[in-house]
């Protein structure tokens, strides 16, 4: 049974770990899968350290759309040379000579544009400088290598995977000592994790010396070691692992890997020795925690919870009490662990240890996924310790609270936008009875505490955001194209004022019509509730409509024109130039719209995935309290018989034996004063020494 | 004599007959726990098997039986979770041109970024100020025309002014757009959002600062569950200011 609970183990806490990349991303979070989505090696163009900006492999990804992903390094920075030329032929290109010390007084601006989240705005800075021809002379100094580096790893961040490779790849030329080469595969590694092809990331870091400090050697390592899980090769994976030095600030994800790998494969004795190797601060290297940083002590929580599972697995139910307890108070996994250190107590037939576990876990009054599990539990340590009325009690609340929550699972499951504000509510931490589900604030509540995203819900929505910001900003460089184009057309152009009213463009038209929509399904599943499952010709004919009028709003959606202009000549002239970009800016959009509706198909049927587990794990436990209910009615009688028995022998049952003496019935916060005569002179004031 | 002979004979015949009865019965013994583990550890899935004597060769009987195969599914507590609970621990890739698509896109906005730089000498700026003690930002994005030129990172606060975004413009109408979305501190419930146009006109060659004030003095999550009565007070304003 453990072997279910291990695997979920290893999954959801894969998870966490990956969220400690110091990255904000939750990238390679997946737990290792077989064979599913790892991505054939892709040996493809190797990356050209030391080249300059232009490309270094054409793309090719729609050569062949079922084939692996396109492994291009290219930074798309010939076509800003070619405006540079461009403007510089019209004098239109900036005559300021660069220095050194311009370029730090930039850095600065720059770094305090990504710092405060302007990171677009820094990147169009970066790439003014970098792709100057102004920069050639500065690109091997530290404050041209700086400059490279924040343009990479910007673009990274902001998903644009390929450029962020092609410059910061141009950083590994210098040596594994350089400041900007150990940042550069700091930055790769992290992109890579965040990215849903790491390998071809680590075959850019394949050249990284081995000479390079051991930190950066073990980036590279566990970089290496997620790759081969991902692609099931479990022994690769714990060859490179066992590289990830204690200086390297993965050495506790990788250990603790490899534990769950051991874990995996039965050898319960290897995991829990890599696992007490982060858990237990003894057996940690004394670098590894100022290293790993925070991320540190997340995966060290992670690895008391694994070898409580450990213990459990092999029925040490007294170990895995002890590890579970080591998870500190202020851990996240708290509530996990109370509540499986519970699940041990109760397997290990000690309900009082399993009770006070639960106690502590309900006073720490904190929303977790556990909630309707532990109250079966309780009510299963009530049944186990002859409690009938109070289980039945537990399990009868139980079934009035969960059964409306399963079936509201059920209905959500049907509406694509109210599932996705569900599941959004949960990944952002927002309050699911204000996202406008049409159930009540309680029911809301108890789904959003219940569903359990997957980790790759986060990365799917993740990359729809991203798209849904880069199409944003293409349109509003498509308004700087047309600009531009006029103002070279004629200098005295100003940009007039939009015909529209302000708000009322195609696009905000489309989003007003789809929140009407969803406001309408909030409403009809409000009045679905009121009718109590009752059929109503008013609600189905409403119904149809609604349908109908989603499929129009698709229509209209699918029908939004991209901003089209009228493109002049192209050619290498600046104006030739802009036409090429305003067509091409165009296509993108077209394509991005296009693209967009297989990532929200994704996204979406990750959501629907969580509400159908969430309708099954909610199906078998109303299934099993309906269960526990008679089994309250057959212990009642079980207990009434043995009572009768006893008495038929002349014994007293436990419900007589002093059923007169009132301090029997004081609860543990009560207490019994007994009865000392009319007049108690400490009652009331002044009469303390009357006699 | 011979007779003699086999009437001395046979008890000691007998004798060790006994005598081999007797060593039957360790392994007799030797069983009894193999049989009561099942009962005892009910939960456990399987038995030890060091309780199984390895050696069955003195044996004419030969092994004990072997033990009815008991899988840990049949052993299953009803309170643990089925398979089918869990995700699938795969992942939903990406579309393949992906990753080049972005990457196309971000290429050409720096770009066309940089070329306005260099092309337009007017310039705006949009600094922001939050104001209220209790109100907290959720999301907040600025738009300037079609498109969202910043986006509030979590737990954005700008108590002092804070620049979002500065940059060339083309000169003459632009539109600057608020999206607000606030929640009460002391009652996440009480949400409000917020969306605000303002139209600004950047002349020829000037930077235009648009300093934009977001305050929330609204009392809903304060007074609303106490007394049923609260109020949302919500106000974004804007000040464009042409710098000398």
């Amino acid at each position: 049974m453990l072997t279910l609970r291990a695997a979920f183990a290893a999954c959801a806490l894969g998870a966490i770990v990956s969220l400690s990349a110091p990255v904000r991303a939750q990238g390679g979070a997946d737990k290792p899968k077989a064979t599913a989505d790892a991505a054939p090696p892709t040996p493809g163009a190797p990356p050209t350290p030391g080249a300059g900006a232009s490309a270094t492999t054409a793309p090719a990804a729609s050569a062949n759309p079922a084939a692996a992903p396109s492994d291009s390094t290219d930074t798309r920075g010939a076509t800003m040379r070619a405006y540079q030329v461009a403007l510089d032929k019209q004098k239109l290109a900036a005559t300021a000579p660069l220095s050194l010390q311009r370029l730090r007084d930039d850095l600065g601006t720059i770094e305090e544009k990504i710092s405060s989240g302007r990171r677009d705005e820094a990147i169009g800075d970066l790439v003014y400088i970098v792709e100057s021809p102004r920069f050639d002379p500065f690109k091997d100094s530290d404050e041209g290598r700086a400059c490279v580096y924040w343009l990479g790893d910007s673009l990274g961040r902001g998903s644009a995977y390929q450029p962020a490779r092609g410059y910061l790849s141009q950083l590994l030329s210098a040596a594994p000592t350089d400041i900007w080469y150990r940042r550069a595969v700091h930055s790769l590694v992290d992109i890579a994790l965040e990215s849903d092809e790491p390998r071809l990331m680590l075959g850019d870091l394949k050249n990284v010396d081995a000479a390079a400090p051991d930190e950066v050697r073990g980036d590279v390592s566990y970089l290496t070691g997620r790759v081969a899980e991902r692609e099931g090769k479990a022994d690769d994976a714990l060859d490179a692992y066992a590289k990830v030095s204690e200086k390297s600030r993965f050495w506790a994800q990788a250990t603790y890997l490899s534990g769950l790998i051991a874990v995996e494969r039965k050898d319960y004795k290897k995991g829990e020795a890599l696992f007490c190797k982060v858990a237990d601060p003894k057996q940690t290297p004394k670098k590894a925690p100022l290293f790993g940083g925070t991320d540190f002590f997340q995966v060290r929580d992670l690895a008391r919870l694994g070898l409580g599972r450990v213990a459990h697995e092999q029925y040490r139910f007294d170990d895995a009490r002890y590890y579970y307890y080591l998870v500190p108070h202020d851990s996240d996994d708290l509530p996990e662990a109370l509540y499986e250190t519970a699940t041990t107590r109760y397997e290990a037939k000690d309900y009082e240890g399993a009770r006070e576990s639960l106690d502590e876990l309900k006073r720490l009054k904190v929303d977790n996924a556990y909630e309707d599990e532990t109250y079966i539990l309780d009510a299963y340590i009530d049944l186990a310790t002859c409690r009938f009325p109070a289980a039945d009690q537990k399990l009868n609340a139980f079934l009035l609270r969960y059964d409306p929550v399963r079936d509201a699972a059920r209905r959500l499951t049907t509406d694509d936008t109210a599932m996705k504000k569900l599941v959004d509510a949960v990944r952002t931490s927002s309050d699911p009875a204000s996202a406008g589900l049409g159930f009540s604030e309680d029911t809301a509540r108890a789904l959003g505490a219940l569903v359990r995203v997957d980790a790759s819900y986060g990365r799917a929505a993740r990359r729809l955001a991203e798209l849904d910001h880069q199409q944003s900003g293409l349109r509003r460089a498509m308004g700087d194209l047309d600009q531009v184009t006029e103002r070279l057309a004629s200098s005295k152009t100003v940009r007039p004022q939009s015909e529209q009213g302000l708000a009322e463009s195609d696009q905000d038209k489309v989003e007003r019509i789809d929140s009407q929509i969803a406001e309408l399904k909030r409403l009809l599943r409000e009045a679905e509730r009121a009718s109590n499952g009752k059929q109503s010709g008013d609600l189905d004919s409403l119904k149809k409509e609604l349908e109908a009028l989603q499929i129009r709003a698709r229509a209209a959606r699918a029908a939004l024109p991209a901003p089209i202009a009228k493109v002049g000549q192209k050619g290498e002239d600046l104006p030739g130039l802009l036409a090429a970009d305003r067509e091409r800016a165009s296509a993108l959009y077209n394509d991005a719209q296009k693209l967009r509706v297989q990532v929200e198909a994704q996204e979406l049927a990750l959501a629907k995935d969580a509400l159908i587990r969430l309708d099954r794990r909610l199906s078998r436990l109303l299934r099993r309290a309906r269960l526990g209910r008679i089994e309250t009615v057959l212990g009642k009688k079980r207990s009434l018989e043995v009572e009768v028995e006893a008495l038929s022998q002349g014994l007293l049952p436990q419900t007589i034996v002093d059923s007169l003496d009132a301090a029997r019935y004081l609860g543990d916060d009560e207490e019994y004063w007994p009865f000392e005569g009319e007049d108690w002179s400490d009652e009331y004031v002044g009469g303390e020494n009357l006699k | 004599m011979r007779i003699r002979y086999a009437l001395f004979a046979a008890p000691l015949l007998l004798l060790s007959l006994v005598s081999l009865v007797a060593l039957a019965q360790p392994r007799r013994a030797a069983k009894e726990p193999e049989e009561r583990a099942p009962a005892g550890k009910s939960d456990k899935p399987e038995a030890k098997p060091e309780a199984v004597p390895s050696n069955g060769s003195s044996d004419d009987l030969g092994g004990p039986p072997p033990k009815p195969a008991a899988t840990a599914e049949a052993k299953l507590s009803p309170l643990n979770p089925e398979a089918n609970e869990f995700p699938d621990g795969g992942s939903q890739t990406p579309p393949v041109e992906y990753d080049k698509l972005l990457g196309d896109i971000a290429a050409l906005r720096s770009r066309v970024s940089a070329v306005t730089t260099t092309l337009f000498a007017s310039k705006v700026r949009v600094v922001v100020e939050t104001r209220g003690s209790d109100a907290r930002v959720a999301n907040f994005t600025v738009t300037l025309d079609d498109g969202v030129v910043f986006t509030a990172p979590d737990r954005f606060i700008a108590e002092d002014e804070r620049t979002v975004y500065e940059h060339a413009v083309a000169p003459g109408h632009h539109v600057v757009g608020i999206d607000i979305e606030r929640f009460d501190a002391r009652n996440k419930e009480y949400r409000t959002w917020q969306s605000s146009r303002f139209s600004v006109v950047i002349p020829e060659s000037k930077t235009v600062d648009a300093h934009v004030i977001i305050q929330d003095s609204s009392d809903m999550g304060k007074d609303f569950p106490s007394d049923q009565d609260g109020e949302y007070d919500l106000r974004v304003r804007l000040r464009a200011r042409v710098q000398k």
